[in-house]
């Protein structure tokens, strides 16, 4: 029952941050949200380094030696309007939390599935310039992430 | 023996004929226009019902795209491309038929934009509305195309629309 999602279905929201506590989403009371707009593509990479143990030179278990920090570029057409994380109290760097979300009408409802970034800061903003339209390229690195899980936190 | 599941050609068309006749039927009209042109399916020659949305559809064409054609829940299937064909017809005859007929379009391309998932509904179990299932079709490309004058009659304009969807096709073999 299954279905390949697309990226028509998803959008993607940040919301200020109001500290950096990882694993979590921590904002201030009605915090300052947006949808990015004009997202030509979006990627991220969580990853953790394993160390894989050898008995006797045969590869016998496996060690979680920690997850690296999770790494999100969002490519979007520029709009001119500011994409900069807004200042967040308590936090050594500007931070937001991001949520992508894909929408599943197919299961009725407002169904959708989340993943939630926990603290990202800019890490780069790269901005070119096309005919059609000047494109900018943000990279985010995050603190941790959630999901995909049927629940969100932004509409 | 093969069975056919919910998500076939037969009921993605008949749900993408219900959404256009919802979605259609949902938009405010200017003073101008008193009512919707209506939308007219399969229709060979529909010279009498103008102004008027003709719909068709064309087939496509399912390619294999994965690993022994699995798409879960016990299925096989394959990813099928097909067109919506939407001709906006309006006559020359008419007083506003050029303003007319670029609303018409751009009621068409609204709809497609707004909605770029149509939940596939089941028609085969339910004729009349469809029960909705846990399936849908991706709108895809919107295109319109340039068509030649009627042979017949060269007071009969048309915009004609191409819809891409792609949805996939499943059945089961036991």
């Amino acid at each position: 029952m299954s279905e390949v999602l697309v990226k028509a279905e998803g959008t993607f929201t940040l919301v200020q941050a109001s500290a950096s506590a990882n694993p979590g989403w921590t904002t201030g009371a009605a915090a300052p949200s947006g949808v990015v707009g004009f997202v030509n593509s979006f990627s991220y990479t969580s990853a953790r380094n394993l160390v894989t143990m050898s008995d006797r030179g045969v590869p016998k278990h496996h060690k979680n030696a920690g997850a690296n920090p999770v790494d999100l570029t969002v490519n979007l057409y520029f709009t001119g309007s500011g994409v900069n994380p807004l200042t967040a109290s308590g936090a050594t760097v500007p931070m937001v939390h991001g949520e992508l979300k894909y929408r599943q009408a197919q299961f009725g409802g407002n169904t959708a599935q989340y993943m939630q970034f926990y603290g990202l800061a800019l890490q780069q903003v790269q901005l070119t310039e096309n005919d059609d339209g000047v494109m900018i390229a943000l990279t985010f690195r995050g603190l941790g992430m959630n999901g995909p899980t049927g629940s969100g936190y932004l509409s | 023996m093969t069975q056919l599941s919910a998500a076939n050609s037969y009921n993605v068309e008949a749900s993408l004929n219900y959404w256009l006749t919802e979605q259609m039927a949902a938009y405010t009209l200017p003073d101008w226009l008193p009512q919707m042109p209506p939308l007219v399916f399969n229709a060979g020659d529909v010279t009498a019902l103008i102004p008027c949305y003709a719909v068709f559809h064309l087939s496509g064409f399912t390619d294999e795209r994965w690993q022994g054609g699995h798409v879960g829940g016990g299925l096989l299937g394959a990813r099928d491309t097909s067109i919506l064909e939407v001709s906006c017809y309006v006559s020359r005859a008419m007083q506003n038929w050029r303003p007319l007929q670029r609303l018409m379009r751009d009621y068409v391309k609204g709809i497609t934009v707004a909605h770029r998932v149509v939940v596939i509904r089941d028609f085969l179990s339910d004729p009349l509305v469809g029960e909705a299932t846990a399936y849908k079709v991706d709108i895809s490309d919107v295109t319109e195309v340039e068509t030649a004058p009627d042979p017949e009659n060269d007071q009969i304009e048309r915009a004609r629309i191409l819809i891409e969807y792609r949805f996939t096709f499943r059945s089961s073999s036991s």
